[in-house]
């Protein structure tokens, strides 16, 4: 099946994520060792400020530069039934006609931090069969959302003029993770105050580019490219240095994957009836380790 | 843990999408994974779509009047590619009389307005083929 995905079949690409998503581990080790080193560009902010109208436009720039490119947009499932709207295709329409494009949605499945469990497998698939720029959108849901930094190897942070202040901005997480700042919806409100925010916020000299898009017009896309293929230029890890990192994160979405199933519905009364029993809390958990690796 | 998943897509000229994401989001709150695709998508994006997307159900919402077109050309792609395991519904204003030729191009269930979530999802948990 994988051979089929490399030779250019979506049908089997498509099949092989679905087998990653159902948790198929012996496809997602094949994966890791056919891995070509794609660049990852991960795009976050908060929801609705363009990130999908964004990849759209910047995934087409890719393609006429030479790129394939793959997209996994990411939603939120459900906590109460599971299920989940993906809607970020909506703004891709024009993208998903291109040959050189694959568009992948992508529930959380109860995952928290933004990305979904197989997050990194679905990057390996589209890895291997031959996209060689991909996109992943975030949730988008705020500060928790450092892990795309982990597996990215450029973070846009997507805002928009009048979103927020400035004590969102200054807060720990969400903000230190960008590579490049892209102030969207230029066309609707003060951006250059923003992009000067933005600017002066940052004392220690190390400021990430910002950048102001229209995207919904195109303009500033091509700049944008620009600097995240010029940000990926300067990166001085070698390939293999950068499968090493989004590999760290894909054994410990496992481990959580894992965990997260063995926590599900369970309600410890044996665990707690030990642990009144007088037996010491590594043996009361001593079991649950063990199963997470059955 | 993985949903059965749903496209929901609106061929066709008319822009009014209401009634396709109300139907989206109620699918949700049975527990589907449903990919919303919009409006104004030809029978050649939905398939690709669907195949990228490797759905269990294609959703077809259609007021246009242009139905006969749009499903016949979305179960002719279906069959080009070899889609064989994918359930293909209908949504919308479709009259009755049309529905004898509707079931002969493969699709299998027409819900029209007074149709409730209920029936939609049991018949889709019912007749999906794929997946345990
Ligand atoms: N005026 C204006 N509207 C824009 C621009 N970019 C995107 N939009 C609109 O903003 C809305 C949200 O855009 P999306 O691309 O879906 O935003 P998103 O961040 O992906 O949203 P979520 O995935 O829901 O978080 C849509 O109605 C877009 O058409 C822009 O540059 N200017
Ligand atoms: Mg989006």
């Amino acid at each position: 099946m994988i051979g089929r995905a490399v030779s250019g079949d979506r049908k089997a690409l498509a099949r092989i994520m679905t087998e990653i998503e159902l948790g198929n581990e012996k496809i997602s080790e094949s994966l890791i060792g056919m891995l070509r080193g794609s660049s990852i560009v991960g795009i976050t902010g908060f929801p609705g400020t363009g990130k999908s109208t964004i990849i759209s436009r910047l995934a087409m720039e890719m393609i006429k530069r030479g790129q394939k490119v793959g997209v996994l947009c990411i939603d939120p499932s459900s906590p109460f039934s599971g299920g989940s709207v993906l809607g970020d295709r909506v703004r891709m329409s024009e993208l998903g006609r291109q040959s050189g494009s694959f568009i992948r949605s992508v529930p959380t499945s109860g995952k928290n931090g933004g990305l979904g469990y197989f997050t990194v497998d679905l990057a390996n698939a589209l890895d291997v069969a031959g996209y060689s720029t991909i996109f992943i959108e975030t949730v988008g849901a705020g500060q928790d959302e450092i892990e795309i930094h982990n597996i990215a190897d450029v973070v846009v942070m997507v805002t928009v003029p009048n979103l927020g202040d400035e004590i969102q901005a200054i807060k720990a997480g969400i903000m230190e993770v960008a590579d490049i700042f892209v102030v969207n919806k230029a066309d609707i409100g003060p951006a250059d105050e923003k992009v000067m925010e933005l600017l002066a916020l940052n004392a220690s000299g190390n400021m990430p580019e910002v950048i102001k898009t229209v995207a919904t017009r195109g303009e500033g896309i091509s700049y944008l490219a620009s600097a995240i293929e010029g940000y990926l230029q300067k990166d001085s890890r070698t390939r293999q240095e950068m499968i090493k990192s989004r590999l760290k994160q894909l054994v410990r979405y496992h481990i959580e994957y894992r965990l997260d199933r063995y926590l599900e519905g369970r309600d410890f009364e044996a665990m707690v009836n030990e642990l009144l029993s007088g037996k010491g809390i590594s043996e009361v958990i001593s079991q649950a380790a063990s199963e997470l690796t059955k | 843990m993985r949903k059965i998943r749903v496209i929901i897509a609106k061929p066709g000229l008319d822009g009014h999408d209401r009634g396709a994401k109300v139907l989206a989001r109620s699918l949700m709150e049975k527990g589907f994974d449903v990919i919303y695709a919009g409006i104004r998508q030809t029978p050649e994006d939905i398939v690709r779509a669907a195949i990228e997307e490797d759905v269990d159900v294609i959703g077809l919402s259609v007021l246009s009047g242009s139905h006969l077109y749009q499903f016949r050309r979305v179960a002719s792609l279906m069959k080009q590619n070899k889609i064989d395991d994918v359930l293909l519904i209908g949504g919308g204003i479709i009259p009755e009389s049309d529905k004898p030729k509707l079931a002969k191009i493969g699709v299998s269930a027409v819900f029209g307005p007074g149709s409730s979530i209920d029936e939609i999802s049991n018949f889709i948990n019912s007749k999906c083929r794929r997946l345990k």
